[in-house]
């Protein structure tokens, strides 16, 4: 006979059901979760509250701050409720996103539906894109073999863009907070929130700094320097002295004349990282970031020559002092008495403004200043364009959520996508304009946008009169860069100054081709004529690689890549394929023997506008190439 | 089994049966000498770092037994106070119930339904359609995961 276990070992055997942020996790929420239907002893454990919180607490690192409280409240903090209502909200995420990646129709009535939920939706996001970047789904495939192209890179893609929606959704909230003064938000969390702007969830940036303050402790205890105010030896002077060493012990530091204009070196999840040698705003951002852990009043101040931070020293009988954190190798220390005035003098600052130079700064004035040096920095970049563009829309938005003037908003919706104008333009950004002339210009741009969008939407090309299709990889015939066609007009669409400019009528056919819009290695989109086009032939694995992995852009359109070989050279490419051969590029001279074509395979809301053009793809992969032509009938 | 070491006192036994009793001091001999776990370890910290499959060879082999017998060991180390062993049963137990519907579990252990027909309809309602959904992506990105693991050797 099996004899009964009582209900504490039920409720042990329960908690050796592991609780993790993976497969294995959810499948052991769900054993509990099976067990409650068992009989009333084995609910009784599975409705065990400890367990569920495990399984939230590992399951679930982020939540909307809101929500969190008013699920609290509702389920009086019934940690299995809680964990049901979270797991509901990624069942709709999960199909919302399901939506935005297969229709492109009605897609930003989804997008808006999913970003209410804000950071409840973080968690499922991010399983979305599997911490990678969406490129690195981009696969290559034999035609005719059983494994073909997923969805994943396109979610992939979607959920990325969301997460930074969802970003700067939260952003432009803060920073609207600022202008308004309706709710005070310190300078550190206020600044780190930039890079909420390129999908990074605001605790990332909290738990970079945080991490460093332990670590500033250490080396501020190993130098014998007392942290307690209340020590007779407290030296507010020599404490932070201390913490620039320690900054520059961890390879922070002054950004060399090239690096000052770099955008790199602007962005704090960046220059936490990676980007070390950086500007004096940055330096000072971490610097006040730890400083105010170690309970001292450091402040940034909006200083003309270069950000330092005020020091107010508790001691009525002592001069409070500024920090020069950027300069700090020289002298880290500067005097309200002596210093301060010196340079002020010399700048021939008029002593009416003194005041301002030297009082503490509020969140604001520095997020502009940042917003300015970002917009400057742009016109030196070298960077991606995907980078510059949401660089560009950071900078705008700076200026727009915390001045509230009407200048700039051509330019900034000159910037915005579809994607932009249904978050955190009309959610975000317009509300906390509310009155300003800036909201009724911007409403407008946005309604006019999504327009647009949603009569895009409807638009489906077929052409009988053009050679190539949307997917095709080529290089140009006469500058000769490589790039991938994402679409086509009939005949050229552009302007007639872009017609004349580019001396499309000295083509042999003119403007009355084919044209097609193609993004090429660097990441810049063209629009090219069917004259100039040579169809690449014989791309090797390496060079296939290489253009999904440099095209940043390409998961938007493309879900992978298919090839097809010739039969005759399968052993020999095959064998070639380890030892590195192929990583020759080949292209094709008209006699020399083609053995291999590769086209990227469209995403559904390509297919949807170009229908014929997978299928027009697929017969030009066939072509010539006798193997694939015969395994596919 | 704390308190016991020094003392000559006799564990009085009356719910352990000799079989059960053996199996149990098999166990105890295989480990003996090795270090006790701390005396109140927070089981949710150890869990994170043991899975519900870390089960030494040993001891899989020393607990694949039928499951009156497994059950009788864990109510006896349980008794016992003996955590390793207990821990080794009941992980053995978790793993059968995963991925078992409510009525795979009854037969499993040989439970009788006491819900009422009312309570049963309101506990079936759970919300778990969408796990296949969400099982498909965990499978989706460790297969691509290893894919690239791969491309990244060569």
């Amino acid at each position: 006979m099996i004899p009964p276990l009582p209900l504490d070992i039920l409720i042990h055997i329960l908690y050796q059901l592991s609780a993790s942020r993976d497969e294995e996790g959810d499948l052991a929420a769900r054993a509990i979760a099976q067990c409650s239907a068992v009989d009333s002893l084995f609910r009784a454990a599975s409705l065990t509250p400890t367990l569920w919180q495990r399984h939230y607490r590992a399951r679930f690192l982020y939540a909307n701050e809101a929500s969190e409280r008013q699920r609290e409240a509702e389920t009086h903090g019934d940690w299995k409720e809680m964990y049901y209502a979270r797991r509901m909200i990624d069942q709709k995420v999960s199909l919302h996103l399901g939506e935005i990646v297969q229709h492109r129709t009605g897609r930003y009535e989804h997008v808006k539906s999913l970003t209410n939920f804000r950071f409840d939706t973080w968690d499922m996001l991010e399983f979305q894109t599997g911490m990678m970047e969406p490129s690195d789904y981009l696969k290559i495939y034999d035609y005719g073999s059983d494994v073909s192209p997923s969805l994943l890179a396109t979610r992939a893609h979607w959920a990325s863009a969301l997460q930074a929606a969802i970003g700067r959704m939260h952003a432009t909230e803060l920073w609207g907070c600022l202008r308004l003064g309706s709710q005070s938000v310190p300078f550190v969390q206020a600044f780190s929130a930039t890079s909420c702007f390129f999908g990074k969830h605001p605790d990332v940036m909290k738990s970079m700094l945080a991490a460093l303050t332990p670590r500033c402790t250490d080396y501020v205890v190993r130098s014998g320097v007392p942290l307690a105010p209340d020590d007779p030896k407290y030296d507010l002077k020599k404490l932070c002295t201390l913490i620039c060493d320690f900054m520059t012990s961890e390879g922070f530091g002054p950004a060399t004349a090239g690096g000052f204009h770099d955008v790199h070196n602007l962005l704090p999840h960046l220059y936490l990282a990676v980007n070390k040698h950086t500007i004096p705003l940055s330096l000072v951002h971490i610097f006040v970031a730890i400083a105010r852990s170690m309970g001292i009043a450091a402040s940034p101040v909006d200083f003309p020559v270069r950000v330092l931070v005020h020091i107010s020293v508790p001691n009525p009988d002592l001069d409070d002092f500024y920090v020069d954190v950027f300069g700090a190798s020289v002298q880290p220390i500067l005097t309200l008495r002596e210093d301060i005035p010196a340079i002020l003098t010399r700048r021939g600052i008029p002593v009416n403004r003194i005041m301002y130079y030297i009082s503490p700064a509020t969140s604001a004035p520095m997020l502009l200043r940042n917003g300015r040096n970002i917009l400057t920095s742009l016109d030196n970049a070298s960077s991606s364009m995907g980078l510059l563009r949401s660089s560009t829309l950071l900078g705008l938005s700076l200026f727009l959520a915390l001045s509230g003037s009407e200048r700039f908003v051509d330019q900034f919706m000159a910037y915005a996508e579809p994607l932009d104008c249904a978050t955190f333009i009309s959610e975000a950004l317009i509300p906390s304009l509310e009155g300003c002339k800036a909201a009724e210009s911007l409403s407008e741009h946005c309604q006019k946008a999504l327009e647009t969008e949603a009569r895009m939407a409807k638009v489906v090309k077929v052409s009988t009169t053009r050679q190539y299709f949307v997917g095709m990889v080529f290089e140009h015939k006469k500058y000769g860069y490589t790039a991938v066609i994402t679409g086509w007009d009939p005949v050229c669409a552009a302007s007639d100054t872009w017609i004349s400019q580019m001396k499309v009528d000295d083509l042999h056919r003119g403007r009355t081709q084919p044209f097609y819009t193609v993004v090429c290695m660097d990441n810049s989109s063209r629009y090219v004529a069917e004259d100039n086009i040579r169809p690449l032939i014989n791309p090797s694995t390496a060079l296939l690689m290489k253009i999904c992995k440099s095209i940043r852009v390409l998961p938007h359109f493309f879900t992978g890549v298919i090839r097809n070989w010739k039969e005759d050279v399968v052993s020999s490419t095959s064998a070639t394929k380890t030892d590195g051969l192929t990583a020759t590029t080949h292209y094709l001279p008209a006699d020399e023997e083609e053995w291999c074509r590769a086209r990227f395979t469209l995403n559904p809301e390509l297919c949807e506008m170009y229908p014929e053009d997978e299928a027009l793809g697929d017969a030009w992969l066939l072509k010539k190439l006798g193997r694939g032509a015969g395994r596919a009938e | 089994m704390k308190n016991v070491g020094e003392s000559d006192q006799p564990i009085p036994l009356p719910n352990v049966s000799s079989s059960v009793l053996k199996k149990v001091l098999e166990y105890c001999e295989h480990h003996r000498g090795e270090p006790l776990p701390a005396p109140d370890a927070d089981t949710s910290q150890d869990d994170t770092r043991k899975r519900t499959t870390d089960i030494s060879e040993w001891d899989q082999k020393f607990i694949t037994v039928d499951q009156e017998m497994l059950f009788e060991i864990i109510l006896a180390a349980n008794y016992l106070d003996i955590k390793s062993l207990l821990d080794v049963g009941c992980k053995t137990v978790a793993n059968m119930i995963k991925g078992k519907t409510p009525e795979e579990i009854r037969k499993l252990f040989n439970i009788v339904n006491d819900f009422t027909p009312e309570e049963e309809v309101r506990l079936l309602a759970l919300p778990h359609s969408y796990h296949q959904l969400i099982l498909s992506f965990w499978h989706h990105q460790a297969q691509i995961k290893k894919e690239n693991e791969w491309a990244e050797d060569r």
